[in-house]
């Protein structure tokens, strides 16, 4: 199949199952951009970190120097502050203990990545930050990881904090069931943060279809739920094109351990 | 897309986990507030004596779910068996050559990958993700692995990381493969780890070893997917952390994935050592 035609065949695709596609089928002006999931910071527990990884060191195979850029939000969507780093290293650990000094009654919070190099060095290819965030529960814990799940946030050097552009796309409703099977001696707190333009609600549902919660998340912003005593499966309702909570699973028994997990 | 849940041996008491239900994962909502549900059965395959070689088949309620844990089948560390969903009462074939392709829970065009719950046990606590080894991956004879080291740890409470490589190949495969570790800043060589296909292969590396990092892992002759287990000291009260990193491809957009991927790969593949 010549390359034109394959060209043709996918625009085509893109344009009938539009309604399957989690980010917008066409994204335009994305030149010179980085796009990053949505990522979450706790400010109830010990301590939350982030592993941001420089695209362009890993590209070449040598240290090149990158300012990392954390954007904050909160859990309405709206600005709070940046945080930045600059390093030439692969992957850089980046304490986020600076957010909970300033705000130490903040309990959670959305935040982006991105990513500026020297304008002779940018990469021509489209970085996707995908990162890692770490959680940890004690001093004495280990801490609990988990990959970047969701986003297609747009954020271009120079814009101002509230200038973002947000490819994911409300869809038709869809009903999400992970695969987990919750137990009823462990204590699960569910975070659903919305990277799409408009507000959007989830439900959560016990399987099978009994109401647990319903959350009204602002884009940019996440909301949470608690589940406690449940046996067996949860599902969600919602319009987001990835209703896919980051879950995380705490027992009594053993204070110190914290397992996270995005569904 | 539908996939494969590998289920692997590991060292310190740890067991490993699947737990696959007959739902389906996303659908289209229309009216309705339960998920659809698909009765089949999960055959389990290992690799004994050249070929495959079924070793158990569990049918899966619906609703309902199935747990094969590594204890119970008796994986020593490395060792893999590959859980295949398959129709209700297919009549499977107790030794083939290629793994049979796994069912699909899709009723729709709902985006989703097909996964399934992968739970790790040790020391009375548990650490899960929702997991799958893709069929187009697994269908791969040939291949190439570069990762990274953004997961490994090296904070006072850590005792060890365990860096685990599946590796999955459908048509069974004698192949040895080498995964090789090496510290990015010096190019030097840190470990060499035979493998063979579908096996995981294990790396145990301390606090200090992750300290002295960036580090790297490449093996020129497979595909795999990574996890790192960390897991608290011993005399500490036991904590741990399971999650797999991004492949290559995932920093990328869209159409710049591949090449993208391919420009990293090639950095790093030809990387002289000492």
């Amino acid at each position: 199949m010549s390359s034109r035609l394959r060209t043709v065949k996918a625009t085509l695709g893109r344009i009938l199952y539009r309604g399957s596609l989690p980010y917008t089928a066409f994204p335009r002006g994305l030149g010179g951009a980085s796009i990053s999931d949505q990522f979450l910071y706790r400010g109830d527990i010990d301590a939350t970190r982030f592993v941001a990884e420089n695209t362009l060191a890993l590209l070449r195979g040598e240290p090149v120097e990158v300012r990392h850029r954390l954007r904050f939000f909160d859990v309405r969507g709206r600005h709070l502050r940046d945080l930045e780093v600059c390093t030439d290293r692969t992957f850089e650990t980046i304490d986020l203990s600076p957010l909970k000094e300033i705000s130490p009654q903040l309990e959670m919070a959305t935040f982006i990545h991105t990513s500026v190099y020297e304008a002779a060095s940018e990469p021509e290819l489209l970085r996707l930050h995908r990162g890692y965030c770490q959680y940890r529960k004690t001093p004495e814990s280990v801490w609990a990881s988990v990959h970047g799940n969701f986003g297609g946030i747009v954020a271009r050097p120079g814009e101002s904090p509230d200038q973002h552009q947000l490819l994911a796309r409300r869809r038709r409703a869809f009903l999400y069931t992970p695969q987990h099977r919750f137990e009823p001696n462990n204590r699960a707190t569910l975070y659903f943060m919305n990277a799409c333009r408009s507000a959007e609600t989830v439900e959560v549902l016990l399987t099978p279809a009994q109401p647990h919660a319903r959350l009204r998340i602002e884009p940019l912003g996440v909301g949470c739920c608690v589940l406690e005593g449940h046996s067996g499966y949860l599902s969600f309702r919602s319009h987001l094109p990835m209703c896919r909570p980051q879950v995380f699973i705490e027992d009594e028994r053993q204070p110190q351990h914290l397992d996270v997990f995005h569904t | 897309m539908s996939c494969y849940y590998p289920l692997i041996g590991l060292p310190h008491g740890i067991t490993s986990s699947v737990c696959y239900s007959s739902h389906t994962l996303n659908q289209r909502a229309g009216s309705s507030s339960i998920p659809h549900q698909h009765a089949v059965d999960l055959a389990l395959y290992g690799v004994s004596a050249g070929r495959w070689q079924l070793r158990g088949c569990h049918p899966v309620g619906a609703p309902g779910d199935v747990v094969v844990t590594s204890a119970e089948l008796g994986l020593a560390p490395g060792e893999l068996v590959v859980c295949v969903p398959v129709a209700r009462d297919t009549a499977l074939e107790p030794s083939p050559t290629e793994l049979p392709l796994p069912l699909s829970k899709r009723i729709d065009r709902s985006p989703v990958a097909e996964r399934c719950s992968l739970s790790f046990a040790w020391r009375g606590i548990s650490s899960a993700y929702q997991g799958e080894y893709p069929v187009r991956m697994a269908e791969l004879s040939h291949g190439t692995l570069v990762s990274f080291d953004p997961l490994l740890q090296s904070d006072p409470a850590v005792g060890t990381n365990l860096v685990c490589v599946v590796n999955l190949c459908r048509r069974v495969d004698d192949a040895v493969h080498s995964l090789e570790c090496f510290n990015a800043a010096a190019r030097r060589l840190i470990r060499v780890v035979p493998y063979r296909s579908n096996s995981c292969c294990l790396i145990e590396l301390d606090a200090a070893t992750a300290a002295a990092g960036p580090l790297v892992f490449r093996s020129a002759g497979s595909v795999g997917i990574p996890i790192f287990l960390t897991l608290s000291r011993p005399d500490l009260p036991p904590s741990m952390s399971v999650e797999h990193t991004h492949p290559p491809t995932e920093l990328f957009w869209e159409h710049d994935r591949l090449p993208g991927s391919r420009l990293l790969k090639a950095s790093w593949l030809g990387a002289a050592l000492r």
